[in-house]
Protein backbone atom coordinates (compact mmCIF):
# COMPACT_ATOMS: atom_id res chain seq x y z
CA UNK A 1 0.00 0.00 0.00
CA UNK A 2 3.27 2.21 0.12
CA UNK A 3 3.36 4.86 -2.58
CA UNK A 4 6.84 5.28 -3.56
CA UNK A 5 7.07 8.97 -3.16
CA UNK A 6 6.75 8.51 1.04
CA UNK A 7 10.34 8.12 1.16
CA UNK A 8 11.49 10.83 -1.53
CA UNK A 9 13.06 14.01 -0.75
CA UNK A 10 10.01 16.44 -1.19
CA UNK A 11 8.58 19.91 -0.08
CA UNK A 12 6.97 20.52 3.37
CA UNK A 13 4.05 18.34 2.78
CA UNK A 14 3.64 15.17 1.77
CA UNK A 15 3.60 13.93 -1.58
CA UNK A 16 2.06 10.57 -0.52
CA UNK A 17 -1.03 11.96 1.47
CA UNK A 18 -1.51 15.59 -0.25
CA UNK A 19 -0.97 16.91 3.57
CA UNK A 20 0.85 19.42 5.26
CA UNK A 21 0.61 17.63 8.50
CA UNK A 22 4.05 16.00 7.76
CA UNK A 23 6.60 15.56 5.73
CA UNK A 24 7.50 13.01 3.13
CA UNK A 25 9.90 11.84 5.82
CA UNK A 26 7.70 11.69 8.41
CA UNK A 27 4.93 9.99 6.81
CA UNK A 28 2.57 7.63 8.93
CA UNK A 29 2.67 5.10 6.07
CA UNK A 30 6.64 4.43 6.55
CA UNK A 31 5.47 2.59 9.80
CA UNK A 32 2.11 1.98 9.47
CA UNK A 33 2.79 -1.41 7.00
CA UNK A 34 0.64 -4.65 7.70
CA UNK A 35 1.48 -8.06 6.67
CA UNK A 36 -1.61 -9.35 5.41
CA UNK A 37 -3.28 -13.28 5.06
CA UNK A 38 -2.91 -15.06 2.32
CA UNK A 39 -6.71 -15.80 3.00
CA UNK A 40 -7.90 -12.47 2.67
CA UNK A 41 -10.76 -10.73 4.23
CA UNK A 42 -12.78 -13.44 6.51
CA UNK A 43 -15.66 -11.84 7.57
CA UNK A 44 -18.32 -9.84 6.38
CA UNK A 45 -17.18 -6.07 6.57
CA UNK A 46 -20.99 -4.58 7.16
CA UNK A 47 -20.56 -7.15 10.05
CA UNK A 48 -17.41 -5.75 12.25
CA UNK A 49 -17.99 -4.11 14.78
CA UNK A 50 -17.37 -0.18 14.85
CA UNK A 51 -16.64 1.39 18.09
CA UNK A 52 -15.68 5.25 19.02
CA UNK A 53 -12.92 5.98 20.83
CA UNK A 54 -14.31 9.73 20.76
CA UNK A 55 -18.08 9.46 21.76
CA UNK A 56 -18.26 5.30 22.42
CA UNK A 57 -21.22 5.68 19.85
CA UNK A 58 -21.48 2.02 18.51
CA UNK A 59 -22.21 3.26 14.87
CA UNK A 60 -19.05 4.37 13.34
CA UNK A 61 -15.05 3.87 14.11
CA UNK A 62 -13.51 7.33 16.43
CA UNK A 63 -11.40 8.86 13.26
CA UNK A 64 -14.86 9.19 11.32
CA UNK A 65 -16.67 11.02 14.50
CA UNK A 66 -18.56 13.83 13.99
CA UNK A 67 -18.17 15.18 16.85
CA UNK A 68 -15.48 17.55 17.67
CA UNK A 69 -12.09 15.88 18.90
CA UNK A 70 -10.28 16.69 22.03
CA UNK A 71 -6.77 15.48 20.81
CA UNK A 72 -4.53 17.74 18.40
CA UNK A 73 -3.08 14.70 16.86
CA UNK A 74 -3.44 15.64 12.81
CA UNK A 75 -2.98 12.17 11.70
CA UNK A 76 -5.27 9.37 11.29
CA UNK A 77 -5.31 6.17 13.02
CA UNK A 78 -6.23 2.37 12.55
CA UNK A 79 -9.43 3.50 13.50
CA UNK A 80 -11.02 4.63 10.54
CA UNK A 81 -13.71 3.20 7.86
CA UNK A 82 -10.84 3.25 5.16
CA UNK A 83 -8.95 0.97 7.17
CA UNK A 84 -11.70 -1.69 7.65
CA UNK A 85 -11.37 -3.27 4.18
CA UNK A 86 -13.91 -4.85 2.15
CA UNK A 87 -13.60 -8.51 0.52
CA UNK A 88 -13.08 -6.89 -3.00
CA UNK A 89 -10.33 -4.93 -1.96
CA UNK A 90 -8.11 -7.77 -0.93
CA UNK A 91 -6.46 -8.78 -4.58
CA UNK A 92 -4.59 -11.84 -2.73
CA UNK A 93 -7.57 -13.78 -2.17
CA UNK A 94 -8.50 -17.24 -3.36
CA UNK B 1 16.64 14.28 17.27
CA UNK B 2 14.31 14.61 20.53
CA UNK B 3 15.40 11.84 23.24
CA UNK B 4 14.12 11.46 27.14
CA UNK B 5 15.30 13.16 29.40
CA UNK B 6 18.11 9.85 30.31
CA UNK B 7 19.70 9.03 27.30
CA UNK B 8 19.62 4.59 27.17
CA UNK B 9 22.81 3.13 26.92
CA UNK B 10 22.61 0.61 23.53
CA UNK B 11 24.68 -1.64 26.32
CA UNK B 12 21.42 -1.93 27.73
CA UNK B 13 19.77 -3.64 25.18
CA UNK B 14 20.99 -7.45 26.01
CA UNK B 15 17.82 -9.12 24.14
CA UNK B 16 18.83 -7.36 20.79
CA UNK B 17 20.20 -9.29 17.89
CA UNK B 18 21.15 -8.60 14.04
CA UNK B 19 17.61 -7.92 12.09
CA UNK B 20 17.35 -10.26 9.57
CA UNK B 21 17.15 -8.37 6.07
CA UNK B 22 13.85 -6.19 5.78
CA UNK B 23 12.98 -3.21 3.68
CA UNK B 24 9.77 -2.46 6.37
CA UNK B 25 10.91 -1.08 9.47
CA UNK B 26 8.03 -1.96 11.18
CA UNK B 27 8.70 -5.45 10.31
CA UNK B 28 11.98 -4.91 11.94
CA UNK B 29 10.55 -3.51 15.10
CA UNK B 30 8.46 -6.66 15.00
CA UNK B 31 11.54 -8.66 15.26
CA UNK B 32 12.95 -6.80 17.97
CA UNK B 33 9.98 -7.26 19.90
CA UNK B 34 10.31 -11.50 19.11
CA UNK B 35 13.59 -10.90 20.39
CA UNK B 36 12.72 -8.66 23.67
CA UNK B 37 10.13 -10.97 24.79
CA UNK B 38 12.38 -14.20 23.94
CA UNK B 39 14.82 -12.34 26.22
CA UNK B 40 12.61 -11.36 29.30
CA UNK B 41 9.69 -13.85 29.49
CA UNK B 42 11.17 -16.07 32.41
CA UNK B 43 12.89 -18.99 31.43
CA UNK B 44 12.50 -22.66 33.29
CA UNK B 45 14.27 -22.42 35.65
CA UNK B 46 13.48 -18.91 37.23
CA UNK B 47 9.95 -20.59 37.35
CA UNK B 48 10.98 -23.28 38.92
CA UNK B 49 12.83 -20.83 41.73
CA UNK B 50 9.62 -18.88 42.46
CA UNK B 51 7.66 -21.97 42.20
CA UNK B 52 9.91 -23.14 45.59
CA UNK B 53 9.99 -20.11 46.90
CA UNK B 54 6.09 -20.67 46.98
CA UNK B 55 5.74 -24.04 48.44
CA UNK B 56 8.17 -22.56 51.49
CA UNK B 57 5.78 -20.23 51.90
CA UNK B 58 3.12 -22.38 51.86
CA UNK B 59 4.13 -24.93 54.12
CA UNK B 60 5.28 -21.92 56.42
CA UNK B 61 2.09 -20.89 56.73
CA UNK B 62 0.30 -24.37 56.71
CA UNK B 63 2.39 -24.65 59.60
CA UNK B 64 0.72 -22.36 61.89
CA UNK B 65 -3.18 -22.35 60.21
CA UNK B 66 -3.34 -25.81 58.92
CA UNK B 67 -7.21 -24.83 58.09
CA UNK B 68 -6.13 -22.13 55.52
CA UNK B 69 -6.06 -22.41 51.49
CA UNK B 70 -2.94 -20.74 50.18
CA UNK B 71 -3.34 -19.32 46.38
CA UNK B 72 -0.81 -17.52 43.68
CA UNK B 73 -2.57 -15.27 41.41
CA UNK B 74 -1.53 -11.97 39.12
CA UNK B 75 1.31 -12.23 36.96
CA UNK B 76 2.70 -15.59 38.20
CA UNK B 77 -0.12 -17.45 37.38
CA UNK B 78 -0.28 -15.92 33.62
CA UNK B 79 3.57 -16.03 33.32
CA UNK B 80 3.65 -12.10 32.58
CA UNK B 81 6.00 -11.50 35.07
CA UNK B 82 9.52 -9.61 34.40
CA UNK B 83 12.43 -10.70 36.32
CA UNK B 84 12.12 -8.15 38.91
CA UNK B 85 8.12 -8.87 39.70
CA UNK B 86 6.62 -9.33 42.90
CA UNK B 87 5.13 -12.22 43.57
CA UNK B 88 1.30 -12.38 44.57
CA UNK B 89 -0.52 -14.71 46.93
CA UNK B 90 -3.77 -14.61 48.90
CA UNK B 91 -4.47 -17.07 52.00
CA UNK B 92 -8.50 -18.26 52.17
CA UNK B 93 -9.78 -18.70 55.56
CA UNK B 94 -11.76 -22.14 55.78
CA UNK B 95 -15.45 -21.85 57.06
CA UNK B 96 -14.06 -22.50 60.41
CA UNK B 97 -11.52 -20.06 61.40
CA UNK B 98 -11.84 -16.05 60.08
CA UNK B 99 -8.12 -15.36 59.16
CA UNK B 100 -7.25 -11.73 58.09
CA UNK B 101 -8.09 -9.18 61.10
CA UNK B 102 -5.36 -7.02 61.81
CA UNK B 103 -3.90 -9.16 64.34
CA UNK B 104 -3.84 -12.05 62.13
CA UNK B 105 -1.41 -10.12 59.89
CA UNK B 106 0.94 -9.43 62.34
CA UNK B 107 0.69 -13.29 63.97
CA UNK B 108 1.28 -14.37 60.44
CA UNK B 109 4.38 -11.74 59.46
CA UNK B 110 6.13 -12.65 62.65
CA UNK B 111 5.84 -16.25 61.98
CA UNK B 112 6.67 -15.84 58.23
CA UNK B 113 10.19 -14.30 59.76
CA UNK B 114 10.66 -16.71 62.21
CA UNK B 115 10.43 -19.28 59.21
CA UNK B 116 12.91 -17.66 57.63
CA UNK B 117 10.98 -16.97 54.22
CA UNK B 118 10.43 -13.53 54.83
CA UNK B 119 12.73 -10.35 55.31
CA UNK B 120 11.96 -6.61 55.29
CA UNK B 121 8.24 -7.20 56.39
CA UNK B 122 5.78 -4.32 56.11
CA UNK B 123 2.32 -4.92 57.44
CA UNK B 124 -0.06 -2.92 55.42
CA UNK B 125 -3.41 -2.34 56.89
CA UNK B 126 -4.45 0.66 55.71
CA UNK B 127 -4.42 -0.07 52.50
CA UNK B 128 -7.57 -0.74 50.38
CA UNK B 129 -6.71 -4.73 50.20
CA UNK B 130 -4.72 -5.18 53.41
CA UNK B 131 -1.09 -7.47 52.82
CA UNK B 132 1.78 -8.12 54.23
CA UNK B 133 4.62 -7.39 51.80
CA UNK B 134 8.01 -9.09 52.37
CA UNK B 135 11.42 -10.22 50.68
CA UNK B 136 12.52 -13.90 50.42
CA UNK B 137 15.59 -13.60 51.84
CA UNK B 138 17.03 -16.46 49.11
CA UNK B 139 15.67 -15.32 46.23
CA UNK B 140 15.49 -11.80 46.86
CA UNK B 141 11.76 -11.85 44.98
CA UNK B 142 8.87 -9.62 46.91
CA UNK B 143 6.48 -10.65 48.02
CA UNK B 144 2.27 -9.84 48.22
CA UNK B 145 0.22 -11.77 50.63
CA UNK B 146 -3.59 -10.60 50.56
CA UNK B 147 -6.31 -11.87 52.35
CA UNK B 148 -9.66 -13.78 51.34
CA UNK B 149 -9.35 -11.75 48.47
CA UNK B 150 -10.77 -14.50 45.82
CA UNK B 151 -10.96 -11.48 42.93
CA UNK B 152 -7.36 -12.06 41.84
CA UNK B 153 -8.28 -15.68 41.26
CA UNK B 154 -11.16 -15.39 39.19
CA UNK B 155 -9.33 -12.30 36.97
CA UNK B 156 -6.51 -15.09 36.60
CA UNK B 157 -8.41 -17.37 34.34
CA UNK B 158 -10.01 -14.39 32.79
CA UNK B 159 -6.54 -13.21 31.33
CA UNK B 160 -5.41 -16.80 30.61
CA UNK B 161 -8.52 -17.19 28.54
CA UNK B 162 -7.61 -14.11 26.63
CA UNK B 163 -4.05 -14.70 26.49
CA UNK B 164 -4.91 -17.87 24.30
CA UNK B 165 -7.36 -16.10 22.14
CA UNK B 166 -5.29 -12.98 21.29
CA UNK B 167 -1.72 -14.18 20.07
CA UNK B 168 -0.53 -10.57 20.33
CA UNK B 169 -1.53 -9.62 23.99
CA UNK B 170 1.25 -10.99 25.58
CA UNK B 171 4.31 -9.54 23.83
CA UNK B 172 1.91 -5.89 23.79
CA UNK B 173 1.36 -6.24 27.51
CA UNK B 174 5.30 -7.30 28.44
CA UNK B 175 6.23 -4.07 26.45
CA UNK B 176 3.84 -1.77 27.86
CA UNK B 177 4.52 -3.28 31.44
CA UNK B 178 7.86 -2.82 31.04
CA UNK B 179 7.91 0.59 29.14
CA UNK B 180 5.70 1.48 32.10
CA UNK B 181 7.67 0.07 34.92
CA UNK B 182 10.61 1.40 34.50
CA UNK B 183 8.87 4.82 34.80
CA UNK B 184 7.24 3.67 38.12
CA UNK B 185 3.72 3.60 36.69
CA UNK B 186 3.20 0.45 36.80
CA UNK B 187 2.58 0.79 40.31
CA UNK B 188 -1.50 1.63 41.24
CA UNK B 189 -0.45 3.55 44.97
CA UNK B 190 1.70 5.18 42.91
CA UNK B 191 -1.23 6.55 40.60
CA UNK B 192 0.04 4.30 37.43
CA UNK B 193 -1.89 1.33 35.59
CA UNK B 194 -2.05 -2.02 37.12
CA UNK B 195 -0.99 -5.41 35.14
CA UNK B 196 -4.60 -6.19 34.93
CA UNK B 197 -5.42 -2.95 33.26
CA UNK B 198 -2.72 -3.20 30.92
CA UNK B 199 -4.07 -6.38 29.74
CA UNK B 200 -7.51 -4.89 29.52
CA UNK B 201 -6.46 -2.00 27.44
CA UNK B 202 -4.49 -3.93 24.89
CA UNK B 203 -7.21 -6.55 24.62
CA UNK B 204 -10.03 -3.92 23.93
CA UNK B 205 -7.44 -2.82 21.05
CA UNK B 206 -6.97 -6.26 19.61
CA UNK B 207 -10.72 -6.72 20.10
CA UNK B 208 -11.78 -3.71 17.85
CA UNK B 209 -8.88 -3.67 15.87
CA UNK B 210 -10.35 -3.18 12.27
CA UNK B 211 -7.73 -4.78 10.28
CA UNK B 212 -7.92 -7.73 12.86
CA UNK B 213 -11.98 -7.77 12.99
CA UNK B 214 -11.70 -8.31 9.13
CA UNK B 215 -9.51 -11.25 9.19
CA UNK B 216 -7.38 -8.94 6.66
CA UNK B 217 -4.39 -9.54 8.83
CA UNK B 218 -3.33 -12.08 11.70
CA UNK B 219 -1.57 -10.42 14.92
CA UNK B 220 1.41 -12.79 14.76
CA UNK B 221 2.83 -11.05 11.79
CA UNK B 222 2.10 -7.72 13.17
CA UNK B 223 3.91 -6.94 16.27
CA UNK B 224 5.26 -3.81 14.81
CA UNK B 225 2.35 -1.96 13.98
CA UNK B 226 0.25 -2.84 16.38
CA UNK B 227 2.24 -1.47 19.06
CA UNK B 228 2.66 1.91 17.57
CA UNK B 229 -0.62 1.86 16.82
CA UNK B 230 -1.83 0.85 20.28
CA UNK B 231 0.33 3.65 21.68
CA UNK B 232 -1.09 6.20 19.05
CA UNK B 233 -4.58 5.37 20.26
CA UNK B 234 -4.29 5.67 23.93
CA UNK B 235 -1.14 7.98 23.72
CA UNK B 236 -2.62 10.34 21.60
CA UNK B 237 -6.32 9.73 19.95
CA UNK B 238 -8.42 7.83 23.00
CA UNK B 239 -11.34 10.08 24.61
CA UNK B 240 -10.59 9.32 28.33
CA UNK B 241 -13.08 11.74 29.63
CA UNK B 242 -16.07 10.52 27.34
CA UNK B 243 -15.64 6.79 26.72
CA UNK B 244 -14.91 3.74 29.06
CA UNK B 245 -13.90 0.25 27.91
CA UNK B 246 -15.45 -2.99 28.03
CA UNK B 247 -13.58 -6.83 27.18
CA UNK B 248 -16.23 -8.98 28.00
CA UNK B 249 -18.78 -10.17 24.97
CA UNK B 250 -16.43 -9.63 22.36
CA UNK B 251 -15.63 -6.13 23.61
CA UNK B 252 -16.83 -2.39 23.36
CA UNK B 253 -16.82 1.01 24.29
CA UNK B 254 -19.62 2.83 26.43
CA UNK B 255 -20.19 6.29 27.51
CA UNK B 256 -18.54 7.15 31.04
CA UNK B 257 -21.72 9.46 31.66
CA UNK B 258 -24.17 6.93 30.68
CA UNK B 259 -22.80 4.46 33.00
CA UNK B 260 -22.31 6.86 36.02
CA UNK B 261 -18.57 6.60 36.03
CA UNK B 262 -17.88 10.15 34.65
CA UNK B 263 -15.89 11.61 38.08
CA UNK B 264 -17.10 15.59 37.93
CA UNK B 265 -13.70 16.08 39.57
CA UNK B 266 -11.71 14.06 37.73
CA UNK B 267 -12.94 13.53 34.27
CA UNK B 268 -9.66 12.29 32.97
CA UNK B 269 -9.47 8.70 34.29
CA UNK B 270 -9.53 5.85 32.66
CA UNK B 271 -12.71 3.72 32.99
CA UNK B 272 -12.70 0.01 32.73
CA UNK B 273 -15.47 -2.49 33.38
CA UNK B 274 -13.68 -5.42 35.10
CA UNK B 275 -15.07 -8.31 32.65
CA UNK B 276 -15.46 -10.60 36.35
CA UNK B 277 -17.58 -8.14 37.86
CA UNK B 278 -19.07 -5.13 35.82
CA UNK B 279 -19.90 -2.82 38.40
CA UNK B 280 -15.89 -2.79 38.98
CA UNK B 281 -13.69 -0.04 37.32
CA UNK B 282 -10.55 -1.86 36.96
CA UNK B 283 -8.62 1.56 36.78
CA UNK B 284 -10.15 3.76 39.21
CA UNK B 285 -7.40 4.10 41.46
CA UNK B 286 -4.86 5.27 38.52
CA UNK B 287 -5.02 9.04 39.48
CA UNK B 288 -1.80 9.13 37.52
CA UNK B 289 -3.51 8.31 34.28
CA UNK B 290 -2.39 11.72 32.81
CA UNK B 291 1.06 10.92 33.14
CA UNK B 292 0.49 7.65 31.80
CA UNK B 293 -1.20 8.65 28.72
CA UNK B 294 2.06 11.48 28.08
CA UNK B 295 3.89 8.45 28.06
CA UNK B 296 2.35 6.46 25.87
CA UNK B 297 2.24 9.34 23.79
CA UNK B 298 5.98 10.42 24.51
CA UNK B 299 6.98 6.30 23.24
CA UNK B 300 4.98 6.34 20.28
CA UNK B 301 7.13 9.92 18.96
CA UNK B 302 10.38 8.49 20.06
CA UNK B 303 9.69 4.90 18.21
CA UNK B 304 8.01 6.41 15.26
CA UNK B 305 11.22 8.84 14.80
CA UNK B 306 13.78 6.29 15.00
CA UNK B 307 11.75 4.37 12.53
CA UNK B 308 11.54 7.75 10.26
CA UNK B 309 15.59 7.82 10.73
CA UNK B 310 15.83 3.72 9.73
CA UNK B 311 13.55 4.23 7.09
CA UNK B 312 15.93 6.82 5.49
CA UNK B 313 19.13 4.93 6.26
CA UNK B 314 17.29 1.91 4.12
CA UNK B 315 16.79 4.35 1.49
CA UNK B 316 20.38 5.66 1.61
CA UNK B 317 22.66 2.27 2.45
CA UNK B 318 20.02 -0.33 1.18
CA UNK B 319 18.00 -3.09 3.17
CA UNK B 320 21.39 -5.14 3.86
CA UNK B 321 22.58 -2.87 5.78
CA UNK B 322 20.17 -3.23 8.30
CA UNK B 323 21.39 -6.55 10.20
CA UNK B 324 23.53 -3.39 11.64
CA UNK B 325 20.38 -0.68 12.75
CA UNK B 326 20.14 -0.79 16.52
CA UNK B 327 17.51 -2.37 18.25
CA UNK B 328 14.51 0.38 18.08
CA UNK B 329 12.63 -0.91 21.49
CA UNK B 330 16.37 0.34 22.64
CA UNK B 331 14.67 4.35 22.52
CA UNK B 332 12.09 3.55 25.05
CA UNK B 333 13.30 0.33 26.91
CA UNK B 334 16.16 -0.63 28.54
CA UNK B 335 17.19 -3.91 30.70
CA UNK B 336 19.01 -2.32 34.09
CA UNK B 337 21.83 -4.33 35.51
CA UNK B 338 19.56 -5.31 38.21
CA UNK B 339 17.30 -7.20 35.59
CA UNK B 340 20.72 -8.55 33.74
CA UNK B 341 21.64 -10.69 36.60
CA UNK B 342 18.77 -12.00 37.71
CA UNK B 343 18.60 -12.93 34.13
CA UNK B 344 21.97 -14.76 34.71
CA UNK B 345 21.01 -16.67 37.46
ZN1 LIG C 1 2.03 10.97 4.12
ZN1 LIG D 1 -18.05 9.17 17.60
Amino acid sequence: VRCPESRRKGPRRCLTCNTESHTSWTCPLIWRYYVETDTGVRVNPDEVKKYCYNCASGEHFGDDCHLPSRSNYPESTAFCEANCPTGNDVSNSV
Amino acid sequence: RKRMAYEIDPSSCPWHRPYKVDTEVSRLLHQDITQFVDYITPTPEEHAVRKSLISRINSAVLKKWPDVSVYVFGSFETRLYLPTSDLDMVIMSSDYHYRGTKKDMYILAHHLRKCKVATEIQVITTANVPIIKFVDPITRIHVDVSFNQAGGLKTCLVVNGFLKKFPALRPLVIIIKHYLNMRALNEVFLGGLSSYAIVCLVASFLQLHPRLSTGSIREEDNYGVLLLELLELYGKRFHYDAVGIAVHNGGFYFSKKKQGWLRPNQPYLLSIMDPVEFTNDVSKSSRGLLRVKATLGNGFDLLTNELFTLASRIEREGARKVSDFPSILGCIISVDEGVRKHRIH
